[in-house]
């Protein structure tokens, strides 16, 4: 008998994947934290349409609890790192899988309260924010995907087993 | 032997049928594998629809929802608290205010220097009545403009009540004339306190507009050699005043509001002796602006 390591299944592709997104989503979520605290950041006005990046970044919508919702947005992006691991899509340990899942998701709901707040309330948008929510989709949606083609299974292979069983019996 | 033959090549009965039997379950574990990922597929895809879906939602509120009713506030003619504090304002050149308080100051221009109607150096401003951002650089540019020649037929009223920097009390330059033997002033209001449009550029006037300015309040093209392009300070510092407040302020050299005004009066005022030679000599030399002139050009290496 040969003692087995039992493996996500995850496809090869999913650590390195999500990891670049991550890589954009702290990119952009730094210079969204720069540009709210550096007053040095060029202040104007829009003529006429919808897109207005100071508006949106100065508003009172951008502040959560007195966190500017930028840094929040670093802190989010940060804490994806060690969940897109490679050993972490590697391991069969449903509590990473669905713990991904969820953390994914939390990124998903706070999305959608932004977009709210931008849509409704301050009527504007910040292209750079909305880079920030593209980011956060998209990798909410590959990790969804990888997630579901992760089909657990022990590393060493049962054939292997079967072949000594017939061995042993033979003899 | 390891593959179940013997010596002369023959297969025991009893290990085909257990070598049958196991491809007969690895088959089925992989059908069995193809199934749960076609099912988890498939429940993964729901849930990306359903999250598209509820952000798709919102868009379309947000779309669909009319616009909060905006407060317009009407632009009526300066009073002579105004207009009287901008001229005594003027002369106060002779100390170097904290320029620390310009968080956005002039940049340097290189290309073709802006000339007006009269052959003159010009100063075009382009802003909107809603902005809050040409609400606070409206003061110090007045002051500056005002060392240089004389302002008339100004107006007053407030930056737009939803938008960054609410209410901030300002001047209005859509009516004003200016007449200067140094340099030429063209001031144009282009939108309303409801962004509606209500002025008209030329070709060139639009052109460095878009191209200079990338289209946004105020902008601020001094000579062709530097542009204002966003609020000379923060609106804060104007925030819940009216514009008689504001003008008894503008000599205090000793408030923030006065010497927030007149450090940004004093950069606005460097840049224009930059663009029409240092005339009048009395005002580009005196301490003040000198120091406002050595940032600037600090600014521009």
């Amino acid at each position: 008998m040969v003692s087995s390591t039992r493996q996500s299944g995850a496809p090869v592709w999913a650590s390195p994947v999500c990891l670049v997104l991550t890589a954009i989503g702290i990119g952009l979520a730094t210079y969204l934290t720069i540009a709210h605290y550096d007053t040095h950041i060029p202040l104007v006005c829009a003529a006429k349409g919808a897109i207005d990046c100071e508006a949106v970044t100065t508003s009172p919508q951008s502040k959560v609890f007195g966190i500017p919702v930028a840094l929040l947005g670093l802190a989010y992006f940060v804490g994806m790192i060690p969940w897109h691991l490679p050993v972490a899509w590697r391991s069969a340990d449903p509590r990473i899988k669905f713990g991904r899942l969820l953390y994914g998701l939390s990124g998903i709901g706070f999305v959608c309260y932004l977009v709210y707040a931008e849509a409704v309330i301050i009527k504007k948008v910040c292209l750079w924010c909305t880079g920030v929510h593209i980011t956060t989709l998209v990798l909410f949606v590959v990790t969804v995907f990888a997630s579901a083609l992760a089909i657990p299974h022990d590393a060493a292979t049962d054939e292997d087993d079967d072949d000594d069983d017939l061995e042993d019996a033979d003899n | 032997m390891a593959d179940g033959r013997d010596d002369k090549g023959r297969t025991s009965p009893k290990y085909g049928a257990k070598k049958a039997a196991t491809e007969r379950i690895a088959a089925q574990r992989a059908a069995q594998q193809r199934t749960d990922r076609k099912h988890n597929l498939l429940m993964a895809g729901g849930g990306v629809l359903a999250v598209v879906l509820v952000i798709g939602g919102i868009v379309f509120a947000g779309l669909s929802s009319k616009k909060s009713s905006t407060t317009i506030h009407p632009v009526v003619a300066a009073s002579d608290t105004v207009t009287n504090a901008i001229n005594a304002a003027v002369p106060l050149t002779s100390t170097a205010p904290d320029l620390s308080t310009v968080t956005g100051p002039p940049k340097p221009l290189t290309g073709a220097a802006l000339t007006g109607t009269s052959g003159k150096p010009e100063v075009l401003y382009i802003g909107a009545e809603f902005c809050p951002y040409c609400a606070v650089t409206r003061w110090p540019l007045a002051i500056a403009l005002s060392r240089f020649g004389t302002l008339s037929n100004l107006q007053t009223t407030y930056s737009a009540a939803n938008d960054t920097g609410p209410n901030t009390p300002t001047l209005d330059f859509g009516h004003a004339t200016y007449k200067s033997d140094y340099i030429d002033f063209t001031g144009i209001e282009y939108e309303d306190g409801a962004k509606k449009v209500i002025a008209t550029l030329t070709p060139q006037q639009a052109s460095l507009f878009q191209s200079v300015g990338g289209g946004f309040f105020p902008f601020i093209d001094l000579g062709g050699k530097w542009v204002q392009s966003g609020a000379s300070y923060p609106t804060a510092t104007l925030a819940g005043l009216t514009p008689d407040a504001v003008a008894a302020q503008l000599t205090n050299s000793s408030s923030k509001i006065g010497s927030t005004i007149q450090a940004s009066a004093n950069v606005f005022t460097a840049a224009i002796c930059s663009m029409d030679g240092d005339k009048p000599a009395s005002v580009c030399t005196a301490t003040g602006v000198a120091a406002a002139t050595t940032a600037l050009v600090a600014l521009a290496k």
